[in-house]
């Protein structure tokens, strides 16, 4: 089907242009229209080093807010398809729920028709094309710049001559085409009209990508004379039912909860479309009514368009926004919530490469699910379960009780778990690399890197110390042995806790300075296992070529620990940038630690920690 | 106790800021996180009085001392930003 449109599309237009050259105008007008709106999209794309998302998140925590949103987003911005689809990455990345994304997407349907409005009062009236040209000069010279957002500015600016002068096309070819051709002669009278119009305006807008040119196109025509005003009124109507195809193109590389946003557009407006065909003459007798009220002459059909287009709209939200709640339900039932694959990643995908702070939210959120799934690993590499370490009352106990060892296959665990999710993150980084991102938030994508190749790092530390410990987990002996082997795990797992804690724990209470006593109890550890075995190996308790084979372990899992407190400074640190240099500050370094201990322990053996 | 590097971190802090590469501290962020560390020691010495183990009430101890030492050091850092001024 894809591989047909193609073609055909292009066969249509060459045929055209061989017939007409009028419709060369209007096709011209519509192409140089689009052309602008790609720029458009472009610009505010450069736009969007945070302000943008950092907005939108805040912005829509309650319907109404969200549907006010959608409304002066797309207002400002005169594309309900760049908001729809900034909507989809936001509910991709999770950073809003489905019930605040309809009502963005709501009150995008009733912002779209701002354009109606101001392509009817102004647009046909002033000579855009007179500013248009002036617009473009100045916007290749933004573009010619260094800065990101002047560059952005000059997108905007051409995007916005392109349009002007798109308008100004095809004012001209339908201009000269109505004095050839009327199109009038071919109109159908009464209902069947105003299905087939209808059906002709939602194709016009699949094809052009844009209600928004399509509105144009039939506010020209309307102009010229080339349509009747009830056909406009179809052709509106079969406007808003083709503009979600651009949802759902959007939402064809998101996850599942974009999907169900763009089968929430299709619904409403497809429902709108059929109330607004049934009450037709009511709605018509409205906008007669409206325009007696705003003083529009009763054969400004133009400015009436524009009227009937926010009426239907605005009829469209007011009938489904106390529905959203049971579209959300319905929506749920029918698109599925997908069985988690542990192994693919969540919340890394096309349509948040765009935003550089949906990015770092979705890669935050997904290297947390690299660090959940390597929490199983690491547990189980303990040999103890993650409700057993969460629960523990008394670690070091919890951690002598378990003898029995977990039986699981560590390496395809990693190969599961680990190593395909990591694929991903090291991807998705690289890629957003690539992007004109904000010196802060490339800082912060290379330090969530960092965190993602820490977890892998410890997980392969937990399969270095798998061996022993399940040695000294059945088989207590040594006793002195399997004593620092107990010890180790024990440290471990309370590292797992204390990432638990920092994860469940109020964001307001919560200070990285508090992994300060863990680093320096990591340290303290060390030193009193290396102890350990210098007694055992002096003792001659162990052989010195077995004790090698200790030191070792007690390297890997160390290095697993100071990792652990790595990946926890970096998953929750501070949001507040200059509450973070505060604690940067504060906080101690590597040089720190060992004085710090030194001081702790002044004088003889470092006494042991764990009996 | 000071730390070793925390006059070093503290001129690199403005040298970033003259910069305009760092956030300004003001004095409400000092505040904040003193109050934060404040309620964690107390949490700490509640946590104290209910544990049995002696491992645990020598662990608990060990935090208690960190946190009164950080405490002091944002002290020590509110007075360098602002009451040396």
């Amino acid at each position: 089907m894809k591989k047909l449109l193609f073609p055909t599309i292009v066969i249509v237009l060459v045929i055209g242009f061989w017939i007409s050259p009028e419709f060369q105008i209007i096709a011209g007008g519509v192409a140089i229209f689009l052309f602008g709106m790609l720029y458009l999209e472009q610009g505010f794309s450069l736009f969007s080093g945070g302000a943008l998302e950092r907005v939108l998140s805040r912005a829509t925590d309650t319907t109404w807010k969200s549907l006010a949103f959608g409304i002066g987003t797309t207002s400002v911005m005169q594309s309900s398809s760049l908001v729809s689809v900034i909507t989809i990455s936001f509910l991709s990345a999770e950073l809003i729920p489905l019930a605040a994304g309809i009502g963005i997407i709501f009150g995008a349907n009733i912002g779209t028709t701002t354009g109606a409005w101001l392509i009817a009062g102004f647009g046909l009236k002033v000579k855009l094309s007179a500013y248009a040209l002036p617009m473009l000069v100045i916007a290749v010279i933004l573009n010619f710049q260094s800065s990101k957002y002047l560059r952005g500015g000059g997108a905007v600016l051409a995007g916005l001559g392109f349009i002007f002068l798109g308008i100004h096309f095809m004012k001209e070819g339908f201009a000269d085409f109505s004095s050839q051709i009327d199109l009038l002669e071919y109109a159908v009278p009464g209902r069947l009209g105003l299905l087939i119009f209808t059906a002709i305006g939602a194709v016009a807008t699949v094809i052009m990508q844009s209600s928004h040119a399509t509105v144009v196109l039939v506010i020209t025509a309307l102009a010229a004379g080339q349509v009747s005003y009830e056909n406009a009124l179809a052709l509106a109507i079969g406007a808003n039912i083709g503009t979600t195809v651009t949802a759902i193109i959007g939402s064809l590389t998101a996850n599942y909860q974009g999907k169900r946003l763009a089968a929430a557009h299709l619904i409403f407006n497809l429902s709108t479309a059929a109330v607004a065909l049934l009450l037709i003459d009511y709605l018509r007798d409205m906008v007669e009514w409206s325009s007696d009220m705003l003083g529009i002459a009763a054969t400004d059909y133009t400015l009436k368009l524009a009227v009937f287009h926010t009426i239907f709209n605005v009829l469209g939200v007011i009938l489904m926004t106390p529905l959203i709640n049971r579209l959300v339900h319905l929506l749920e039932r029918v698109i599925a919530t997908p069985k988690l694959d542990v192994s693919r990643p969540r919340y890394l995908n096309d349509s948040v490469i765009a935003f550089p702070e949906a990015s770092l939210v979705a890669l935050r959120k997904e290297v947390l699910h690299l660090y959940e799934n390597a929490f199983e690993i690491i547990a189980h590499g303990l040999n103890l379960s993650r409700r057993a370490i969460l629960t523990s009352e008394d670690l070091g106990r919890t951690v002598r009780a378990s003898h029995r060892p977990i039986e699981f296959d560590l390496d395809q665990r990693y190969e599961q778990q680990v190593r395909h999710l990591y694929a991903a993150i090291v991807e998705f980084t690289t890629r957003l690399g690539d992007t004109d991102l904000p010196p802060s938030v490339a800082d912060e994508v290379y330090r969530l890197r960092q965190a993602a190749s820490r977890i892998v790092e410890c997980v392969k530390s937990i399969k270095h110390l798998r061996k022993n410990i399940l040695n000294f987990t059945v088989r207590a002996k040594p006793r002195a042995v399997a004593e620092i082997y107990n010890d180790l795990r024990t440290q471990i797992a309370d590292l797992l806790v204390v990432m638990n804690n920092l994860e469940t724990s109020d964001e307001n209470e919560r200070t990285l300075l508090s992994l300060e006593e863990d680093r320096l109890q990591i340290e303290h550890g060390r030193r009193d296992i290396d102890a350990r075995l210098d007694r055992l190996i002096r003792e001659r308790q162990i052989e010195p070529a077995v004790a090698t084979s200790f030191m070792n372990d007690t390297n890997y899992a160390y290095t697993c620990m100071i990792n652990l407190i790595e990946i926890a400074r970096t998953l929750y640190r501070e949001a507040d940038p200059a509450m973070f240099e505060v604690e940067r500050i504060l906080a101690i370094d590597e040089d720190d630690v060992a004085d710090l201990v030194e001081r702790d322990t002044p004088s003889g053996p470092t006494p042991e920690m764990r009996q | 106790m000071k730390l070793r590097r925390s006059d070093e971190k503290l001129n690199e802090y403005k040298d970033r800021l003259k910069a305009g590469k760092a956030s300004k501290i003001k004095r409400k962020h000092i505040e904040d996180l003193t109050e934060k560390l404040k309620k964690k020691k107390i949490k700490i010495q509640d946590q104290i009085e209910d544990a049995k183990s002696a491992e645990k009430i020598a662990r608990l101890k060990r935090k208690l001392k960190t946190i009164g030492e950080q405490i002091d050091r944002a002290e020590w850092l509110d007075r360098r930003l602002f009451k040396d001024k």
